[in-house]
């Protein structure tokens, strides 16, 4: 690959970068805004002492802080998501399925002696830009995160896991790298897209099941109250995993173990000690990490298959 | 000296359909040699096997002593390939084309591609879809000449372009080729341009070669022979209906005369009518068309 190749490939996705990077940079900017606008509005310091009672001017601290958050929560949050997804659907399909539909990889096999090298220089340059916009867009989003849940080091918790940060990217780069794959198989836009959209579905989904059942196992057990019962992730920063009920031996049940009668006795008391299963927020980053690259490896696996279908297939 | 060889090689498509099947070729060095055949009879395939695009079912073919698919970019090297429909890049510009292929080929000549522009009035600046059809074809082999190969594999280049512009295409495709010493094979239908482009003819049809020789030959060694149906028009007699090249293609006597005509004459075929008398004696013959007992 050299800089021409790229400057060209760079050309011919000139619509979908800009396009994306307005829309995912524009959106970044909004989460940066709104993170300053929060980081405003906390409450004091001394709001967020736990005590019996809250004064008059921490509740209205604590009301304005909540209503900034909602105000552009559900505006921002949500399509932010739906783009970084995006993005490595759009830009990932067109890199190979565009031009085999169109026919001008018989231009450019015809030219080049390594379709491998032609490939290279297809992939590499839109696949930077697609990690480093997705990659500062979950430092945005990290930042909102931060804003958004005072007095809470985002660096020991598990409070928007996926959607902020470095995973956010290796998401992204994971749905690009089957977008690019599906997109070199099926050889035209609009179908690889959908059949794109739907294998990296089951992917990120099908991953994320396994993930939860490794951290099942790497689970530890805290008492029920320190949990924050009813939120996916504690208050802690702690990612919540499940529910279980200590037996007098000291062996942990879940719900299914009581198939006929309830763990409660009349009075909605439990039976048996409640406990939550939880991976500490301490290793947020590990987890994050682990996953960020289980999903690179994905990636270049699928980067890899594609140039290798390239190299075999029929220009059509 | 043959620089493009096909050994017995067979294309099959699906199960059952075969493009190409024992195909033997050989396309002497340094010609410009032209390949017919009517639609389906496995013209693209050939070329495009030639490119490394399609793998032969049976049998090998060789670009100068190179088989594309054991040796992919050694026999990409050896050709410029200019496809059958245009493949430009509508995004870019002329020059980005030049740009793009100077990128991918070692050895690309720019600046010989954009001489080739420059006389023929493309705008380096103009986008491919800006361009005509001509103008496209032409940037397509512009890019082919760039690369400097020693073979051209031109893919019914002419298909699309109004009588002008083919023959400016033939006219800078026959200068380059002689200029640089290259071999050209060029699939087409339009067999009046190749007559003044070409030297050399190949005909395919039905999926084998019916005819291999140079152009002077195919015209030189075949005749069309009239006749006279004297069953439909005694009274003109003298007023002959084509109903064959000869020498047959295949060897017969003279036997596609309806009713009772009789031969009564003869005259120099052109290269259509070469082409044509052997694609139709390739097809098979249709019930009741054709009763060789009653021949003359």
């Amino acid at each position: 690959m050299n800089l021409q190749g790229a400057r060209i490939t760079l050309r011919l996705h000139r619509f979908e970068l800009v396009a994306f990077g307005l829309a995912l940079g524009g959106l970044a900017v909004a989460l940066l805004i709104h993170a300053a606008v929060l980081a405003n509005a906390q409450p004091g310091p001394e709001c967020l002492v736990v005590t019996d009672a809250v004064t008059p001017q921490c509740e209205a601290a604590f009301q304005r802080f909540s209503e900034a958050q909602q105000g552009i929560l559900s505006i921002v949050t949500t399509p932010f998501l739906v783009v970084v997804y995006a993005i490595g659907l759009f830009l990932g399909v067109p890199i190979v399925g565009r031009e085999l539909e169109r026919g001008t990889v018989r231009l450019a096999w015809s030219l080049g002696p390594s379709r491998w090298r032609w490939y290279a220089a297809r992939v590499v340059p839109i696949l930077l830009f697609v990690a480093a916009l997705t990659f500062l867009a979950g430092i945005a989003s990290d930042q909102f995160f931060a804003a958004s849940r005072p007095g809470t080091d985002m660096s020991r918790s598990f409070d928007g896991y996926g959607a902020r940060g470095g995973l956010l990217a290796s998401r992204a780069v994971f749905i690009f790298a089957v977008a690019v794959v599906v997109g070199s198989v099926i050889g035209r836009a609009l179908p690889a897209v959908i059949i794109a959209a739907v294998v990296a579905t089951i992917g990120l989904y099908g991953g994320t099941e396994v993930h939860h059942r490794i951290l099942a196992m790497e689970a530890v057990t805290i008492p029920v109250d320190q949990t924050g019962l009813g939120a996916q992730f504690g208050g802690s920063g702690d990612m919540y995993i499940d529910q279980r009920f200590v037996l007098p031996d000291g062996s942990l049940v879940g719900w299914d173990y009581f198939s006929s009668n309830s763990p409660y006795d009349e009075f909605g008391n439990p039976l048996y000690p409640e406990v939550s299963l939880v991976i500490p927020g301490e290793r947020y980053r590990f987890v994050e990490g682990r996953e960020a690259v289980v999903l690179a490896s994905g990636s270049l696996v699928a980067l890899l298959l594609a140039g290798f279908v390239v190299s075999r297939r029929r220009p059509g | 000296m043959a620089i493009l060889e096909t050994h017995d090689i067979g294309k099959r498509y699906g199960r059952r359909r075969w493009a190409l099947r024992h195909v033997d070729l050989a396309v002497p060095d340094g010609t410009v040699t032209a390949l017919v055949g009517p639609n389906g009879s496995g013209k693209s395939t050939l070329l495009k096997a030639w490119v490394g695009f399609e793998r032969p079912t049976e049998g090998h073919l060789t670009v100068d002593g190179i088989d594309p698919w054991k040796d992919r970019a050694g026999a990409i090297v050896r050709i410029g390939y200019v496809p059958q429909a245009p493949s430009l890049y509508r995004e870019l510009t002329v020059e980005e084309h030049v740009q793009l292929a100077v990128s991918l080929r070692p050895r690309f000549d720019p600046a010989m591609a954009r001489h080739r522009l420059d006389d023929l009035d493309i705008p380096l600046a103009s986008r491919a879809d800006e361009l005509s059809g001509g103008q496209q074809a032409q940037v397509g082999l512009a890019l082919a000449l760039g690369a400097r190969a020693p073979v051209l594999l031109l893919d019914e280049p002419l298909a699309s372009l109004d009588p002008l512009a083919r023959r400016e295409f033939l006219h800078v495709l026959v200068n380059a080729v002689r200029a640089e010493g290259s071999t050209a094979l060029l699939s087409s239908h339009v067999i009046t341009d190749i007559e003044q482009a070409c030297d050399r003819l190949l005909v395919l049809g039905a999926g084998r070669t019916l005819l291999d020789l140079s152009i002077a030959g195919a015209i030189a060694d075949h005749a069309v022979v009239a006749t006279a149906d004297l069953v439909a028009a005694p009274a003109a007699s003298g007023v002959g209906s084509v109903v064959g090249v000869f020498p047959s293609p295949t060897g017969e006597r003279l036997s596609l005369v309806r009713g009772d005509a009789a031969a009564v004459g003869g005259r120099p075929a052109t290269l259509e009518e070469v082409v044509l008398g052997h694609l139709a004696a390739a097809r098979p013959p249709r019930t009741g068309a054709i009763d060789p007992g009653r021949a003359a």
